[in-house]
């Protein structure tokens, strides 16, 4: 069994891992999911013991990794590295004839007996026919699989999988991954697998582990954290779900050319009216009995410029300050606003999804440069995006829209000036709609 | 010191003249080689030990020469009808196994540490090995008795001596009370900027040609100078190598140094092997005095000493510099 | 390695070698041969204890004994070492245009010998031993160097080689300089030509142990080298440790480098092209390919110092003839291969 207790890696000042914690059984898969550069494969080199490891403990069968051996370690972990050259030609045997290495001595030469392993590891891979070939000259699915061959030879405790979909075909995707699946039934084989695809990993895995900027965003039983929501939070898409033949298929939701044009945006100068029109829409849509749920961020004004701000959550009414100006630039937020901590958790709160209807209107007040940045409650906004059947209106400023539009591949039906004389009513029709 | 290696080399010679008896001989590193009758097959693996042979009349005993020796005009001319074989060079290396075939009975090293080294391969063969240094004309002197007392030609040597004398004598009375004496820059034949130091047989030439080298004080060979030095040392004249390809004398065209050009230029001529120490070395010098003080020199007269010396040396004089040979 | 290369290997190597007794300027009958062969412990012992050598060696005996069988041992020894360390090079540096002269060794070496040479004091032994320290010191420096900027990463150790291997070319411009042109500076000339020509049995004495060492760490490590061309992360994923495995073998190879240029001066070519030839018709396989390259490296050398010796009565510079015979043999082989329709690393 492996384990690994809240491993952290600092690549000097930048943390790469922070308190990621997992533990396989044998036989079983992890799939682990992430965003480009969020540390999948450092994760991965922790454990080859090519990263150095700042904090937590990695375990194999209850014995610390960094007290085995190279050999030892290269006879339990057999890396899957992603497809590149050779500087010079090997054939496919000779390659997979590698993953003897740490089984031979360090003058030992394989012998006939370990060629023969490596002929058959190769024919149980069905690709026997390339064992004379030369490795440069294959496709990239006949690579993957030489390079398969070579770590199955070298291990049968644990695959460690770089990205082994990439460059593959459709066909050659799922012929990879069957084909290690198909170890772990019958050998008992642990895997760790690095996927890029979501669909791939809830078919395969048993468990998933969803890296977000470092942090665990979820880690579990595939099905329990498969959900859209976690994958919209995830990758920063609204993403939703379809059941098709017993199986979750994960889809972007805006799709092109898709005709869901379930938001409004409303922009305007500062001190031109976003709040004030939104809060009368608000009082419009309670006395409709339409459900409306987000935030509302009323200021009040100083020398023209905002001050200081509440912010309500919608669901219930409730208020709390939320931003102060201050005379200095904070650091983390790059405002002049500092937070209270009670109004952020009320942001937070009021933006889950969890008492989502399918007429929801939910009001996001407002999407500025932190949730740009991902900051904020910007990872809050995709799974929302995601909900099924919600319209959203989101606040603004003028010079963002664009911006805003791009990041969540947005198609607004309506951009609307807050100084217009008929935003209000041009609201009230996005929200009757 | 010279009167002392001539009467050094003279004893030698007096000393081995019975015949029958084994020569003994010691070179410039102390190394002992004993020649049981005076050498008949030579090989000479550089130019200076070709020149040293040939001074000594030992055209026909050569069997083996430098690689490049024969390009020399005056090698050619010498060596005749006689084909000795190239053995190699320094840089690309001698052929022992070329050497050991000629079966020679002495051969003529340079005394640097791969001849050194070289020496004590060939002596291991059985082979006898004499390093030559002629680095100034004092040298030239020792060495020239050296070889001589190894093949028999003390005679000669001694005519050579002579010679050598008789020219000096003269050079030193036409200089006598030259005062003040010329400035003089000298130019090495591919570079104007790279001219003779101190330390350099070029400087003793000049000192015999009754010239001040402005770069006396310099050391190492061939040192290169800059421009603003050069005018800074107000040479009076110009003494250069001659290649035939004028590279000296294109640069002084360049800006810069124009207060050179107008100087008197002194040309050692191309094929006069001069600006090397040899036994017929001093010719050089005294060619220089009699282009830098003319009116001491007249010059039929003057051409008419250096056929002399060229006749007494060698019993013929077509082998003078083509440009002093009308 | 199969049975016909293995053969086709032998065959090639007898001839040479047979070939080469028999030529040289000086002649020498196959009788005289045989006999000096009898001859050869005796000599050796007594060149060993220092003692005076045999009196009754015929002239015959004595050239080929002390001259023709040192060189052609010592040709051997020199191509093969350069050959082997440099298929050893091309593997660690994943590169097969690497040549061993990458760390600056070479530059090192023949600075080393130039220093020696104008030294005033010491003989030509310490000219030697010059040229093998400085060509050590230029290895040793591009590592230390390498390893203290980062954790062993190729590009930096080729750079780092680059900046060594310039400083001491700078450093032997001075000396050239420096030199006498008609006195020292035709040695160190001879030094960057490379050449056999005083080859004697001191040289094998002070390649042999060096290149026999060498050698055999290469050969139980050839397995590895494998491995090693994978890339970093894969060879560590396979158990090794890329980065030490790298600088040992690396160390070994400049020693071996180091040896051979410091006795006979710089020889281009075979380093470089002798490893890619027999890749071209054995593949990248290090488990054949060392002890081949080792081989045909020696069996090159072989060949071209006899034509260097023995076309002419005067030494042809042994650079110019291996890049004479070699540039055709290799342009011949490619196209050999690619008309196959083989392919090339």
């Amino acid at each position: 069994m492996l384990e690994i207790n809240k491993l952290c890696c600092n690549l000097g000042e930048r943390t790469i891992l922070q308190d990621v914690s997992l533990s396989l059984k044998p036989g079983e898969f992890l799939a682990v999911l992430g965003a480009n550069g969020v540390g999948k494969s450092t994760l991965l080199n922790c454990l080859l013991g090519s990263a150095d490891i700042t904090q937590g403990t990695l375990l194999w069968q209850g014995c610390p990794l960094e007290r085995m051996s190279r050999s030892e370690r290269a006879r339990t972990l057999a890396l899957v590295p992603q497809q590149q050259e050779v500087a010079f030609s090997f054939s496919a045997e000779q390659m997979v004839l590698m993953g003897r290495t740490p089984h031979l001595g360090a003058f030992q030469s394989p012998s006939q007996t370990d060629l023969h392993h490596a002929r058959r590891t190769l024919n149980e891979l069905g690709a026997g026919h390339l064992a004379r070939c030369q490795f440069n000259q294959l496709s990239g699915g006949e690579r993957q699989l030489v390079l398969l061959a070579r770590a199955m030879l070298q291990s049968e405790s644990v695959l460690l999988l770089d990205e082994p979909t990439n460059h593959l075909d459709f066909r050659n995707r799922y012929h990879i991954l069957n084909t290690v699946k198909q170890r772990c039934r019958e050998h008992g084989t642990s895997v760790i697998a690095i996927l890029h695809d979501p669909n791939l990993a809830s078919m395969y895995a048993d468990q998933v582990l969803m890296l977000a900027q470092a942090h665990t965003l979820a880690y579990g039983p595939s099905a329990d954290v498969m959900t859209s929501q976690n994958i919209s939070q995830l990758y920063g898409l609204p993403t939703c779900s379809h059941r098709v033949m017993d199986q979750e298929i994960f889809m972007p939701q805006s799709l092109p050319p898709s005709s869901a044009t379930n938001i409004a945006i409303v922009t305007g100068p500062s001190g031109s009216g976003k709040t004030t029109t939104l809060m009368a829409l608000y009082a419009h849509c309670q006395q409709q009995k339409q459900p409306v749920r987000g935030i509302l961020c009323p200021g009040t004004m100083r020398d023209g410029r905002r001050f200081s701000s509440e912010i309500i959550n919608l669901a219930d009414g409730q208020r709390r300050p939320f931003g102060q100006r201050t005379d200095e630039l904070d650091p983390i937020t790059n405002t002049r606003f500092r937070f209270d901590p009670h109004g952020l958790a009320l942001g937070q709160q009021a933006l889950s999804p969890t008492s989502h209807h399918p007429d929801t209107t939910w009001i996001m007040d407002e999407v500025g440069p932190m949730e740009l940045e991902g900051q904020g409650y910007g990872s809050t906004l995709a799974p929302l995006l995601a909900l099924p059947g919600g319209k959203h209106i989101w606040v603004v400023r003028p010079d963002l829209v664009e911006r805003v539009v791009q990041r969540w591949q947005l198609q607004p039906a309506a951009v609307i000036d807050a100084a217009d004389s008929d935003a209000l009513t041009q609201l009230k029709e996005f929200v009757a709609l | 010191m010279r009167a002392l290696f001539l009467c050094a080399a003279l004893l030698c010679s007096v000393a081995f003249t019975a015949a029958g008896q084994p020569i003994e001989l010691t070179d410039h590193r102390g190394r002992q080689v004993s020649l049981p009758q005076p050498a008949s097959r030579i090989v000479s693996t550089y130019l200076p030990s070709t020149l040293f042979s040939l001074s000594l009349g030992l055209e026909q005993q050569l069997v083996g020469i430098g690689q490049s020796d024969r390009q020399q005009r005056f090698v050619d001319q010498l060596l005749g009808e006689h084909d000795p074989i190239a053995v190699g060079s320094r840089t690309a290396g001698l052929n022992l196994e070329t050497i050991v075939a000629l079966q020679p009975d002495l051969v003529l090293m340079h005394d640097k540490k791969d001849g050194i080294r070289l020496a004590a391969m060939l002596e291991q063969l059985g082979l006898a090995v004499l390093l030559v240094k002629a680095e100034t004309l004092e040298e030239v002197d020792a060495t020239l008795g050296m070889i001589a007392t190894a093949t028999g030609r003390q005679a000669q040597a001694q005519r050579v001596r002579q010679a050598n004398l008789t020219l000096r004598n003269e050079l030193e009375q036409r200089l006598q009370g030259v005062a003040p004496r010329h400035r003089s820059y000298y130019v090495k034949r591919d570079d104007l900027f790279s001219t003779a130091s101190g330390e350099m047989y070029q400087h003793q030439m000049l000192q015999l040609a009754g010239l001040t080298n402005v770069a006396a004080d310099l050391r190492g060979f061939f040192p290169k100078v800059d421009a603003e030095q050069l005018l800074r040392w107000q040479p009076q004249l110009l003494v250069i190598e001659d290649d035939g390809l004028n590279r000296p004398q294109r640069q002084l065209q360049h800006a810069g140094v124009v207060p050179l050009r107008q100087l008197p230029q002194l040309t050692l001529p191309a094929d006069s092997l001069w600006s090397m120490p040899s036994p017929f070395a001093l010719a050089g010098a005294y060619y220089l005095a009699s282009q830098a003080y003319p009116q001491r020199f007249a010059t039929a007269q003057d051409q008419n000493v250096l056929a002399d010396y060229y006749q007494q040396i060698f019993n013929r004089t077509d082998l003078l510099p083509k440009a002093l040979w009308p | 390695m199969t049975t016909k290369v293995r053969l086709c290997t032998l065959w090639t190597l007898g001839s040479l070698l047979l070939l080469a007794l028999f030529m040289g300027r000086y002649e020498i009958g196959v009788q005289a041969i045989f006999q000096s062969f009898a001859r050869l412990p005796e000599v050796l012992y007594c060149l060993a204890s220092r003692s005076p050598l045999p009196e009754d060696l015929t002239p015959e005996q004595q050239v080929f004994l002390l001259l023709r069988l040192p060189r052609i041992v010592l040709a051997l020894l020199i191509g093969a070492g350069l050959a082997l360390s440099g298929a050893v090079y091309q593997g660690v540096f994943r590169n097969p245009l690497v040549s061993p002269d990458i760390l600056g060794v070479t530059s090192g070496c023949v600075f080393g010998a130039a220093l020696g040479l104008l030294w005033p004091q010491g003989g030509w032994l310490w000219v030697q031993a010059c040229a093998l320290l400085f060509g050590l010191a230029a290895a040793f420096a591009s590592m230390t160097i390498a390893a203290r900027l980062g954790q062993g990463s190729l590009l930096l150790l080729i750079m780092t080689g680059i900046i060594v291997g310039s400083m001491f070319s700078a450093g032997l411009m001075i000396l050239k300089t420096l030199a006498d042109p008609y006195g020292e500076l035709p040695a160190i000339v001879f030094w960057l030509m490379g050449s056999l020509s005083a080859a004697s049995w001191s040289n094998v004495a002070q390649v042999l142990p060096l290149a026999l060492f060498g050698y055999a760490l290469f050969h139980l490590y050839r397995y590895r080298l494998n491995v090693l061309c994978l890339g970093d992360r894969p060879s560590q994923s396979l158990g090794l440790d890329p980065v030490k495995l790298r600088y040992g073998l690396i160390a070994m190879a400049s020693c071996v480098v180091a040896a051979c240029v410091a006795s006979v001066g710089q020889i281009a070519w075979i380093g470089l092209v002798i490893p890619h030839m027999v890749r071209t018709f054995t593949g990248s396989d290090h488990l054949s390919l060392i002890p081949l390259s080792t081989l045909f490296g020696g069996a090159f050398l072989l060949l071209s110092d006899s034509f260097a010796r023995s076309a002419f009565a005067v030494e042809v510079p042994v650079g110019i003839v291996t890049s004479l015979i070699g540039a055709p043999l290799f342009a011949y082989l490619l196209f050999r291969r690619q008309s196959q329709g083989g392919h090339h690393a």
